[in-house]
């Protein structure tokens, strides 16, 4: 059988993928985000209607504060830079009410935390790097050169404890050459799977400012309701998702921007676990079972031998809608051709 | 066994404790009666791991209780071997390499079970209805058969469970062990196809833990109550059962439901093979006391590199995380070697024991220890500090260390794991013993 | 960051049948003298290979990053004190974590236990005892497991004896009624220097050049694990629900345990980086305020250094993963105290950047600052809602590491001026030298 030797990026639910406004410098990608609260519906528990919960999040512009015609979605539009580069450049809008900023963990830039003073007279840190502030007038850049090819994750580094679960998370990727993802680990296919968590209550708390005023005065008692991939929970109108076709060397890309450790089990099939953090082990673990902690990037290459759907599960049994009949939450898909 | 009683007064008249106010050597007296546990003498010496053997299976899931270690009964559901009880884990199915299984499910549950089989490949069902991950068996008092039919290709320590409404069905219980032997076996007594895997003794160590409040509801048919979002688990299983009754025998009759035990014993020099699921859907960090272990394999494949053989990518560790679907194997070792001082008290013209560490043979015990009133004695020390031994008890102590054999506890380091619903010590925990040389192991 | 320094006792006649008979309970630590004229530990001396420590056991009080007062259990040094003054320095002296215990590779560590009770329940009796946790190949009688061995009493000692074999990061805790005696805190930070660390000046290892001073987490026989700066950082978490029952006579609740706050080496953001040693304010309750919290995790270094981090994780209750904000991965190059390499040779080292440790495992990280500018970044948990001190905000899991830069001499200038900080003369016999 012939297969053609396709590259699919299969993400979900997204309403952009690369093929979208990327300008190409010479050196690298360059991309205008946009940062903005929004709604979402999520599943109501009894499996009837939706339920809306505040989010934050980002949205892919084309300039700084011009048109703004795209919409902002939970996870942040996918960055790419092109194989083989090694610079990436966000130029940060920032329509919240909060100053925020940009981190890519484990890719090196230069960094200037800022503090604050508490009521003790000790410094406490607010950002890991240098802020945007709430409505900036100016566009605040966030610049990073040297990038290893890899799977990453790009967050808020300010307050990061309620930021970065109010939404403000996406995924980077960086290919060492076309259909390379890193130096000789080749593929035909690629899933892009983006794990999270909502918890409702904390983000009606920092809606409507009762955060650290009347309400909770930390994210002590985070305690999520709602379990994503790539934005969205599993319901019976999920789509599988496309992982190529029989005898494809199939790119899953895990990354988890929850705050819990996420346990997916893939059924039918064993994983090359290959890399982690955008980090090549010396040697490939055979699994079907992976342990995606918080924070955390994995990649693994599945070469399937028969078509059909195989289950993504997460064992930690983060498979329901806010406590509804399973499935529901962090399941998926992989649906192999002929 | 009389040969290996007298080998065990001789251990005994050999050892002296070091204590403060005693300065003589004492001679020993073994309590005559031994626990169900150690009386048993499996003809099978392999057969430690108990299970269904064979290549056809009916597993029937049903409802029933357990016995939680603090004497809670809790609302359990678990699959039972054909018209038998039903059990928490389900049955153990021990097959051979290459064999065609064939597992029939029935239900007699009020809401549709499945099965499915991580780390398998190929598996078809047949029968029933279209579920969610596979067909299902609806809930129709065991009206309706399904059949799951898959090749076990590769050897190893793998698990199933329910693939239907699995937060809850998983959370109740529905989960048990598989192990697929090497074709090596049983000439060759290796978990996988390779001399790294050679093991004296093999243990199951299927972790599982259970949210009461999830159980209580079920019980009261509260089905629309039930939230596995908070997840409050309460009970913490090794085999299905918590500490204390983890290190009762096997089959003990008032565990109807829960018939697997869990009791590691060795003796030193031999090589014991922890078979560790994570069965539940924590992370348990599993510290077995004694020594490191060796990790050989993981999701039942061995850890390999891609031109090497055997476990070649084996490491050693103190605390092996289990992670919830992930099965792992590990050899655990204990020679006593190194301690600086001999560990069964011999002196220097005394003959050595098998596997007995020269150097320190002879070598004094190096401290003084406190008297008996400056000292509270665990329940299964043997009253001396050398493997073999037994020494000064305080009256009412005593009796649970028939052989002289050095304890040590196998637990989740998660220490809030070792409760039984708010009583301590219980749940995730069990006991090594390291019997000395002659000590009959089934 | 406090050491325990060894103490030497000569006048200790270590044999059998001839014993000082102390009067009934008592304080009674014990230190025999090296005489077996092997120098084990390889460090040139034969007669310094006996390194011996003594705690007290007991309760204590410690302040949370948010300034809450926290009932607690722990351990205090009072290595060199006198038998006779040990009760009363111990008593309510209790540090959270406990005193590190570092010690290297040959050396015999006599650690006498002395019980001295709780001074604020004087209802409780508890005995207690030390795990050494991860010890290879141990005994029953000195592997600290009440169950299947002894535990001290109130008023007196027992000294437990370790031949330290195997180089790496370990953890120590008390295992009676561990649950409980855990979440109280009665643990802390251990690990075990390499034999390599003592080779002769100049010695070439695979390739790379030994030079006196030069330290290594394990027998590597290559250098790769060499590091110029190591911190232990040791995970725990406290219920204050769990401590304040505790302090007031109520049954503890073993089922409803929730820890609230979380720390590295016994404190909450930002005391992790406050260099000084704590003093609680026990006198809020009437009692003595002491210094109880006197392990901080400020991690310094200058660029280009290697950092070594012994992480250890001792929470009752939870998993925690780590990550730093420095942009370069960190390099696991051990664990469970043993370097990452196979019986084979295999290098089984990995580089990552998240980190997830559960209770009782311990991990080696190395983290190149070569190309890391100078600046301040941070170790921190990813599970982000453990940045809390309870109700508090920007707290919890999180420490500073702050890069120094070279400030115009070469990084080899640097390096030698660190080697001659560590003066041999000023060292303790059988211990590290103090820094």
């Amino acid at each position: 059988m012939n297969h053609k030797m396709l590259k699919t990026i299969s993400c979900g639910v997204l309403p952009l993928m690369t093929l979208a406004i990327v300008a190409s410098t010479a050196t690298g990608a360059e991309y205008y985000l946009r940062a903005e609260a929004f709604t979402k519906n999520l599943p109501d528990p009894s499996g009837v209607g939706t339920i809306p919960v505040p989010m934050w999040g980002f949205a892919l512009d084309d300039s700084f504060e011009g048109l703004e015609l795209q919409a902002v979605s939970v996870p942040g539009p996918r960055l790419t830079v092109p194989a083989g580069d090694t610079t990436l450049t966000i130029h940060l809008d920032n329509n919240l009410s909060v100053p925020i900023s940009i981190m890519i963990p484990g890719q090196i830039t230069t960094k200037t935390p800022v503090f604050f003073t508490d009521g003790q007279g000790r410094q406490r840190v607010h950002s890991f790097t240098h802020e945007t502030l709430a409505g900036n007038g100016t566009m605040v850049d966030y610049t990073w050169t040297g990038l290893e090819p890899g799977t990453y994750l790009y967050l808020s580094g300010t307050h990061p404890a309620v930021q970065v679960q109010m939404g403000l998370y996406g995924g980077v990727t960086i290919d060492a050459a076309a259909g390379e993802a890193y130096a000789g680990v080749t593929y035909d296919a690629e899933v892009m799977l983006l794990y999270s968590e909502i918890d409702p209550a904390l983000h009606a708390a920092v809606d409507d400012g009762s955060y650290g005023t009347t309400g909770p005065t930390s994210t002590v008692d985070y305690n999520p309701k709602y379990f994503l991939i790539n934005g969205e929970p599993y319901t019976s109108a999920t789509l599988p998702m496309s992982a190529g076709a029989v005898g494809n060397r199939v790119l899953l890309r895990f990354l988890n921007a929850g705050l819990q450790t996420h346990a997916p089990n893939l059924l039918g099939m064993y994983m090359s676990v290959i890399a982690e953090d955008g980090n090549v082990y010396n040697f490939p673990k055979g699994q079907y079972s992976l342990t995606l902690p918080a924070g955390q990037t994995k990649d693994a290459i599945v070469t399937p031998s028969a078509d059909g759907a195989y289950p993504l599960i997460d064992r930690r049994s983060d498979v329901t809608n806010a406590g509804g009949f399973s499935l529901g939450g962090m399941v998926r898909f992989l649906e192999v051709a002929p | 066994m009389g040969g290996n009683e007298n080998n065990q007064e001789a251990h005994g008249l050999l050892e002296y404790g070091i204590m403060r106010t005693h300065l003589h050597s004492r001679g020993t007296q073994f309590a005559v009666a031994v626990t169900a546990a150690l009386a048993l003498f499996a003809a099978d010496a392999y057969a430690v791991i108990d299970g269904l053997t064979g290549s056809t299976f009916t597993l029937s899931a049903n409802d029933g209780y357990v016995l939680g270690g603090d004497g809670l009964s809790i609302y359990t559901w678990g699959f039972a071997n054909d018209t038998g009880p039903m059990q928490y884990p389900g049955p153990t199915l021990i097959v051979n390499q290459g064999t065609v299984i064939t597992i029939f499910l029935k239900n007699y549950l009020p809401e549709p079970v499945s099965i499915v089989f991580p780390g398998q490949e190929g598996v078809t069902a047949t029968g029933g209805v279209a579920g969610q991950l596979t067909q299902e068996a609806p809930a129709d008092n065991g009206a309706t058969t399904v059949e799951y039919q898959f090749q076990a290709s590769e050897p190893g320590t793998y698990h199933y469970h329910s693939g239907t409404h699995m937060d809850l069905q998983l959370e109740m219980g529905l989960v048990g062990a598989i192990i697929v032997r090497p074709t090596e076996f049983p000439v060759d007594q290796w978990a996988y196809n390779h001399a790294d895997s050679a093991y004296d003794h093999e243990y199951l160590f299927l972790l599982t833990e259970m949210d009461y409040d999830v159980h209580l509801m079920a019980e009261f048919g509260l089905w629309d109550q039930i939230d596995t979002t908070t997840f409050h688990p309460v009970y913490w299983f090794i085999n299905g059962r918590n500490f204390p009754d983890t290190t009762l025998p096997s089959g003990t009759p008032w565990l109807p439901n829960q018939p697997y035990n869990c009791l590691p014993r060795m003796h030193p020099g031999e090589r014991l093979l922890l078979r560790i699921i994570g069965g539940g859907r924590d992370l348990h960090p599993f510290h077995p006391h004694g020594n490191n272990t060796t990790v050989i394999a993981k999701d039942a494949r061995l850890l390999q590199s891609p031109l090497g053989t055997g476990a070649d990518l084996a490491y050693s560790d103190y605390t092996i995380a289990s992670l919830p679907g992930q099965t792992v194997d590990a050899i655990f070792e204990w020679t006593g070697a190194q301690l600086g001082w001999d560990v069964y008290g011999h002196a220097p013209g005394d003959p050595m024991e098998p596997f007995e560490y020269a150097p320190d043979h002879g070598k004094p015990f190096p401290v003084i220890l406190p008297g008996q009133q400056e000292l509270t004695f665990g329940g299964v020390y043997s009253g001396s500090p050398f493997l073999g031994a037994a020494g000064d008890l305080p009256p009412g102590e005593g009796g649970l260390n028939v052989y002289g054999g050095f304890m040590y506890p196998w637990h989740s380091h998660a220490e809030n794991e070792i409760v039984n619903n708010d009583i301590f010590i219980g749940g995730m925990l069990s006991l090594l013993i390291i019997e000395p040389h002659g000590t009959p192991i089934p | 960051m406090k050491r325990i320094r060894p103490y030497h006792l000569l006048s200790l006649l270590m044999c059998f049948g001839v014993s000082v008979l102390p009067t009934s309970a008592d304080i009674f630590s014990q230190c025999p003298t090296d005489t077996d004229g092997i120098d084990t530990d390889g460090d040139g001396d034969a007669a310094n290979d006996h390194v011996c420590m003594h705690v007290t056991a007991g309760d204590g009080f410690v302040n949370m990053a948010d300034g809450r007062l926290m009932y607690m259990f722990g351990f205090h040094d009072v290595t060199g004190l006198p038998d006779a003054d040990v009760m009363a320095d111990g008593m309510l002296g209790a540090e959270f974590p406990a005193p590190t215990i570092e010690v290297s590779e040959g050396q015999k560590l006599y650690l006498s236990l002395s019980n001295v009770g709780m001074m604020v329940r004087p209802d409780l009796f508890d005995p207690h005892t030390i795990h050494y946790h991860g010890f290879p190949e141990a005994s029953a009688i000195f592997d600290g497991v009440p169950g299947a061995s002894v535990s001290i009493n109130m008023g007196s000692t027992i000294t437990y004896f370790y031949n330290n074999v195997e180089p790496g990061t370990y953890m120590w805790h008390c295992h009676v009624e561990v649950t409980e005696h855990m979440q109280m805190g009665m643990l802390g930070n251990l690990f075990v220097h390499p034999i390599q660390n003592n080779l002769p000046n100049l010695t070439d290892l695979n390739g790379f050049t030994h030079q006196t001073g030069y330290t290594y987490a394990y027998n590597d026989g290559d250098g790769s694990t060499y590091y110029d700066v190591d911190y232990p950082i040791q995970l725990h978490s406290f219920d204050p629900v769990f401590h304040d029952a505790s302090f007031t006579v109520q049954p503890l609740p073993f089922a409803n345990m929730k820890d609230t706050y979380f720390m590295l080496n016994g404190r909450g953001y930002p005391d992790t980086v406050n260099t000084a040693e704590l003093l609680n304010t026990a006198d809020d309750e009437g009692y003595e305020a002491r210094y109880s919290q006197k392990v901080h995790s400020l991690i310094e270094a200058t660029e280009g250094d290697k950092i070594l981090l012994r992480i250890s994780n001792l929470s009752t209750t939870n998993f925690y993963t780590l990550t730093t904000t420095l942009g370069i991965p960190m390099k696991v190059i051990g664990r469970g105290a043993r370097l990452l390499r196979s019986a084979s040779g295999q290098d089984l080292s990995f580089e990552t950047n998240a980190l997830n440790i559960g209770g009782g495992e311990g991990l080696d990280v190395i983290i190149d600052t070569t190309d890391v500018g100078p600046g301040t970044y941070f170790l921190y948990t990813t599970n982000l809602n453990y940045l809390s001190n309870d109700t508090e905000d920007f707290g919890g899991m999180m420490t500073e590491m702050v890069i120094a830069p070279l400030a115009g001499a070469a990084a080899d200038e640097q390096r030698s001026v660190r080697l001659r900080r560590v003066d041999t003369t000023k060292r303790i016999r059988g211990g590290k030298p103090l820094r």
